[in-house]
């Protein structure tokens, strides 16, 4: 398919408020922000349920892999000098999207700076991310996750969306945050997101300073940030 | 008539270029993940000098957009004279709107203060900072710093402060007291007085931190422990103005400014020009409170 | 209270900005074209270039008018003009044996292929103020000039190639050490990103290249004195033209021009850690932009310095040589203490007094 550069894209305005509103939620984590509506040619990932190669996440009806906030997220912080992986099923035309409208490098997994992925990956995809090390924590990775939906409360949630009922194996979470940017606690309620993921994640972050940050986003626009210093609790809901 | 366009120029907006800013801005999300570590960065050049502010300045162009309204203050003072380059080329640069007004502001850039008035969630507070590294005095090399803080292998530090005690009983540290965040990193807060150091701890706004010259960013989240170093019976406490008040105002709970006049005589006055011009025409402030200053008499 | 006046700071900058203008044009002397100082102050333009890191004569010839001749202040300048030019390649890499030699001279040899050719130096001058200089016109430089005309031989230039070195002639002989495993080839770009300790040799050269070069000098010259272990001899120094190449989207690798630049390889030998080892021939090397002579000798005496720490000379302190000769670091940190420091002062007045205090409480009670 013809892959187009982004021309609805601003790369001076558009990426310092997306910024800003990045910032703002790496810095309260768990804080929902919403990046503005633009209209975007991302492409369809693959349907079916192909399983990733790495990870056995597979694409569920009514889930977007990639979504319009994590397209925005790669191109707010995406440039030459810096390399990503992507995830799952629709990794290919997902990784010439990113290539194309950033000049950021595919890389490995285990040596990307950025990995986006769904909210449906396993442990394995955390586990096999960059952590930094002790003098250059900062190397550690940033993971784009797209999940289903996010909320500040259950039924922000919304209905379980039609055709997925069958499917659906009740993977709505319920996060609670502490640490640096959360006074006392701040939960969190996600749909799509994978049990084992966050436990992966929390496993990969135990040895602070080392670790991975987090950007969750939605396929409405929603975006929240887990930074490496947040410590993690959920439950199933 | 062909115009000589040669040595016309045009800068992009917040004049550092797009790529530049987006390697800022990477760094600055690390630091804020990992809240009081020195993230190292490109710092770009800039047309003012290193060490009067490049690295403040770096963050502020870095995230500052169309919308925001610019602050700018240097030992508490919006008028000070390189405050007023500084802002003067931020404006240039963005077209922004500029204040004196902390309240008004949504992007506070400082040197060696913090504003008298409590920062919000809906502001960014930005420091320059001449040393990011609080272990230099110790360790000269900055390899070696960097496995200490690596390491959280402090104890040369502790030794210092210790040592200071001995010799003068107090620990004798003024502006720029080093801190732990998060109960991990020793940071150096700038050369602030201790008289603000308290203020840094569980905050509501975002403090981030630009070291140009050293090329190091940090950061410190808000709702994060910033604790001074203290031993239990050698305790942090701020400075002590022995009961004197602002001559103008009067004062007490503000870090105050020692003036002399020409006939020799001495008086004190409020530092923080916003904060004084508030009081002197009676209007509302909503001051930083915590347990340092309210031992203080109003 | 001008300094920080209630409302004055503005006004004072602005006044200040424009005395310097008026410092600069009240002699009323006619303005200085950039031309002439491009072409008649050549060496500062050099060292302009060097220590800005940017190769742009002419634009070097304003800041050295915009400055009035201060070269840390014109280099500030072409530095910080740096960050508003986009940065579309990386160039291939210089060979500088397809150098168009002015000046190719060798200390190690009495003679080296093609000769010593001394170019343009003062070396074997002596510097006697030439008052004449006081008098030169318009006229004077053109009868120069159609002088020295006559006795340049066009024949000639046909025979002018490009020359071997002298590092060549010592490898093919098997003298110079094998560059080793733990010399650390990576290649970083220092405009890019922090340095990082302990920083790879690319990393130290790209500092030195643009370090400024009083600086090096001192070091480098504190090297040959017992402060340090470091006392090479100049394999060959060169100054010319070199080609300049990149690599263009297509790949194919276009010519862009030309710059000068000054090239040192100095000869020394290795110091062994293991005993009965060969004592091979290392190299140190300089290279910078312009004719400058004495930044590249001290970059080729401070690279091997580096590369053999001793704990106790400051030139063979990677950290200490790189962070200090950065200019325009250094020339900004040394000035900050103008700007006011008095909250910082406020502070530790505070902590002083208290301590007094505390000091005279203590001899009461003990009265």
């Amino acid at each position: 398919m013809q892959m187009q550069r982004e021309t609805a894209y601003d790369p001076v305005f558009d990426a310092q408020e997306h910024y800003r509103l990045l910032l703002d939620a790496m810095a309260r984590p768990g804080k929902i922000n919403i990046l503005p509506r633009l209209l975007l040619a991302i492409p369809a990932p693959a349907t079916g349920a192909v399983p990733s190669a790495v990870t056995g996440a597979a694409s569920q009806p009514g889930s977007r892999v990639f979504t319009d906030a994590a397209a925005l997220v790669g191109f707010a912080l995406l440039n030459a000098d810096v390399s990503f992986f992507v995830d799952g099923p629709g990794a290919d035309p997902a990784s010439r999207y990113l290539l194309v409208n950033t000049s950021a490098r595919p890389a490995t997994l285990e040596e990307a700076d950025f990995v986006f992925a769904s909210g449906r990956a396993s442990a394995v995809l955390v586990e096999a991310m960059k952590k930094g090390s002790l003098p250059y924590p900062e190397e550690g990775a940033t993971l784009i996750l797209s999940v289903g939906a996010l909320a500040t409360e259950p039924s922000g949630l919304g209905m379980i969306p039609d055709g997925a009922a069958a499917g659906h194996t009740g993977n709505d979470l319920a996060l609670t945050l502490q640490g640096p940017g959360i006074l006392d606690k701040k939960m969190l309620f996600v749909r799509g997101l994978n049990a084992t993921l966050m436990e992966g994640l929390q496993q990969s972050n135990i040895e602070f300073p080392l670790g991975v940050d987090t950007i969750l986003t939605d396929g409405d626009g929603r975006v929240a940030g887990i930074p490496r210093s947040s410590r993690i609790r959920w439950e199933a809901i | 008539m062909i115009e000589n366009k040669k040595f016309r120029s045009r800068y992009n907006f917040a004049f550092i270029d797009e790529s530049t800013k987006k390697e800022i801005r990477r760094k600055l999300l690390k630091a804020v993940a990992i809240p009081g570590y020195q993230c190292p960065y490109s710092s770009p050049e800039m047309p003012i000098s290193r060490g009067w502010g490049t690295g403040g300045l770096h963050v502020t162009l870095a995230i500052i957009g169309r919308d925001d309204v610019f602050k700018i203050i240097d030992q508490g003072s919006d008028a000070s004279v390189n405050a007023c380059n500084l802002r003067d080329f931020v404006q240039m640069m963005t077209g922004c709107k500029t204040t004196f007004d902390t309240t008004e502001a949504t992007l506070i850039q400082t040197r060696h203060r913090i504003t008298e008035e409590v920062l919000t969630d809906k502001q960014i507070f930005v420091f320059q900072v001449p040393q990011p590294e609080p272990l230099r005095s110790v360790e000269r090399y900055e390899f070696r710093t960097r496995q200490m803080h690596g390491e959280a292998d402090y104890a040369k530090m502790w030794v210092s402060l210790y040592e200071s005690f001995v010799r003068h009983g107090d620990i004798m540290l003024g502006a720029g007291y080093p801190v732990k965040v998060n109960g991990r990193y020793i940071m150096a807060p700038s050369p602030i007085p201790r008289w603000d150091v308290p203020n840094l701890h569980q905050s509501e706004t975002l403090y981030l931190f630009g070291a140009g010259r050293e090329k190091r960013l940090y950061a410190v989240p808000p709702h994060t422990t910033v604790e001074p170093l203290e031993f239990e019976d050698v305790r942090f406490h701020i400075e002590d103005f022995n009961g004197q008040a602002c001559y103008q105002t009067g004062s007490r709970r503000a870090f105050l400014d020692e003036l002399f006049f020409d006939d020799g005589s001495k008086q004190f006055i409020v530092n923080d020009s916003n904060y004084l011009d508030k009081l002197r025409l009676g209007q509302p402030v909503k001051p930083f409170t915590n347990p340092y200053l309210e031992q203080i008499e109003p | 209270m001008g300094y920080v006046a209630v409302k004055g700071g503005a006004d004072a900058i602005g006044n200040a900005k424009e005395l310097v203008e008026f410092y600069r044009l009240k002699e009323q002397t006619p303005p200085i074209t950039i031309q002439q100082i491009q072409t008649q102050m050549r060496l500062s333009i050099d060292k302009i270039m060097g220590e800005g890191g940017l190769y742009a004569p002419e634009y070097a010839a304003i800041a050295l008018k915009q400055s009035e001749g201060e070269v840390f202040e014109a280099a500030f300048i072409l530095r910080a003009y740096i960050t508003t030019l986009q940065r579309n390649y990386y160039s291939e890499t210089i060979d500088t044996r397809e150098m168009f030699v002015r000046r190719k001279i060798s200390a190690s040899f009495r003679e080296i292929p093609g000769g010593q050719v001394l170019g343009p130096t003062r070396d074997y001058t002596q510097r006697l103020l030439d008052t004449s200089l006081a008098e030169e016109t318009a006229e004077t430089v053109q009868h120069f000039l159609a002088d020295m005309a006559h006795r340049i031989e066009p024949q000639r230039f046909a025979g002018i190639t490009t020359f071997d070195k002298v590092i060549d002639l010592l490898r093919r002989e098997g003298l110079l050490q094998p560059v080793g495993n733990d010399e650390d080839t990576t290649l970083k770009d220092i405009t890019r990103e922090a340095i990082k300790f302990p920083a790879p040799r690319s990393a130290r050269l790209q500092m030195m290249a643009r370090s400024e070069t009083g600086g090096l000098m001192a070091l480098g010259y504190s090297s040959l004195r017992g402060f340090g272990n470091t006392h090479p001899t100049v394999g060959e120094l060169r100054y010319g033209t070199v080609p300049l190449r990149v690599r263009d989207n297509s790949g194919r690798v276009r010519y862009i021009g030309k710059i000068e630049v000054t090239e040192a390889e100095m000869i020394t030998s290795t110091k062994t850690k293991k005993k009965k080892s060969i004592p091979y021939y290392s190299i140190g090397y300089g290279l910078c932009f312009g004719q400058n002579d004495t930044k590249a000798i001290c970059m080729g005496i401070l690279d091997r310095a580096m590369r053999s720490p001793d704990g106790k000379s400051p030139a063979t302190d990677a950290e200490f040589v790189l962070y200090h000769t950065e200019g325009i670091e250094a020339m900004g940190f040394v000035n900050h203490l103008k700007l006011p420091h008095y909250v910082t002062f406020q502070a530790s007045l505070s902590n002083v007094r208290a301590a007094i205090r505390k000091g005279q409480e203590k001899a009461k009670e003990l009265v």
